[in-house]
Order: structure tokens, then sequence, then C-alpha cells
């Protein structure tokens, strides 16, 4: 899964993603919780591509914060940074104060048990030899 | 001079990961990540002991540090904290809520 504001690639980078892979979705991502750790699954909702999510689920692997640059590389980054950065891709709208600490918490078990690293790629297909 | 007295706020969330803490304002989504010197302050936040009795006992015992510069950093995390409603700073000690009193 991959996560950034608006302009970070996360259409390019699905746009680069070998033909065989299923897309889930390049727009809002619908994460939930499974007995093993976390499932992504496609939503019906569709961005630039234009292109519906698809009607599946996968085991979450890791989730990678988008930065284009002129390298592809993968930089461990520090858990309080990454539960800070995951909080700001999470849509969430509520003032209410209990879902805003209910929100807190998942995004911090969340980044205990999924590993959450910093993706810079160059805008070409060979950033996913990185990643598969 | 006036002691400061200073206690976590109640409308926040926080956990610790990788030893910082993590404080994020339920009021307005503001987060903060402390470090380790930030975060022994906001541990001994009690709201009973005076903000130098902590920076003496824990934070220049600790890191080694000189207590007037330890001091005016502590004053300065602490009035950045308060500005975001997630500490509370006050002259006199600040006593959690009494429990409410049923009256039949």
């Amino acid at each position: 899964m991959f996560a950034g504001a608006s302009g970070a690639g996360k259409t390019t980078i699905s746009r680069l993603a070998p033909a065989d892979a299923t897309l889930l979705t390049d727009e809002i991502s619908y994460v939930r919780k499974s007995a093993t750790g976390y499932d992504a699954h496609g939503t019906p909702f569709a961005g630039e591509l234009a292109r519906l999510g698809a009607h599946c689920s996968a085991p979450l692997a890791a989730l990678y914060l988008l930065r284009q640059g002129p390298e592809n590389k993968i930089d461990e980054i520090d858990p309080a940074l990454a539960t800070q950065a995951l909080l700001r891709n999470i849509l969430f709208f509520a003032r209410d104060a209990a879902l805003v600490q209910s929100v807190f918490e998942g995004a911090y078990e969340f980044v205990q048990r999924v590993p959450v690293r910093q993706l810079t790629f160059r805008k070409d297909a060979s950033v996913w030899e990185l990643l598969v | 001079m006036t002691a400061t007295y200073i206690a976590r706020s109640s409308a926040i969330a926080s956990r610790v990961l990788a030893g910082e803490t993590m404080v994020m304002s339920v009021l307005d989504s503001t987060f903060f990540t402390l470090n380790e010197v930030a975060s022994t302050i906001w541990r001994a936040a009690d709201g009973i002991t005076p903000l130098h009795e902590i920076v003496a006992r824990d934070v220049c015992h600790e890191f080694e540090v000189p207590i007037d510069e330890a001091l005016a950093d502590a004053r300065e995390f602490v009035r950045e904290l308060s500005a975001h409603g997630i500490l509370q700073i006050s002259d006199r000690p600040i006593l959690p809520p009494a429990p409410a009193i049923g009256i039949p």
C-alpha cells in the first residue's frame, strides 16, 4: 500500500505497476485488521486512473510513504514519524474526542504490526524491481 | 521565584513507541513527538511537583545538563504544549477534579 499527499505519486506508481498486478484502488484504500495482520481491500472509488478498484483484498505486507526523487530507494523511518505520517493520511473528519483517540490508537497499533517505510522513486517502472 | 506546576491534560492520547512519547490532542489532532528529555518531564507532570523540582530531580541528574539551561528549555517546552491545550500550567498545584458526589 502506498500513501502520500496529493501529488506524491500514488497514481503514478499505480500506472507503473507490472501488467499482471491487481490494482485495489488508486484512490481511497480500505484497511481492516485480520487474524494475522491487516488486509487491504479494493474500493469502488476511481482516482486519476479512472478505474474502479478490484473487488478483492490482500494481506498488507508494508506501507510505503511516497516521495518522488532522482533514484529509487527505500528508507526505514522512525516509528513515531511513521505514526504521524499515517495519521495525516487517514481520512477522518470527526471532532469527537473518543473517535480521535480511537484513530490514534489504531495508527499506533498499525505501525507496530506493519512495516512503514519511505519509498523514493523515479518515474519509471524500475521502482517495482525494489518492491516485488 | 514563583513555582510553576504542570499537569497532563485529559484531552490527549499518548503512547510510547521506540523510546519516544507520541502525544496527540483529541481536540485539534495536533501531534507531538517527545524526545527522551521531554518525555521525562511529561511523565513527571503530575500537577503537584513544581517544574523546577522535576527539572532538578529528573532532567539535570539523569542527563547531566546545567539547571539554568535545562529549566529555560523546560519552560519553553511546557509553554508550547500548553498553547496546544495538552498540558496545563499553573502557579498553584493542579489537583485532579473531585469525584462527583451522589445526592439522593
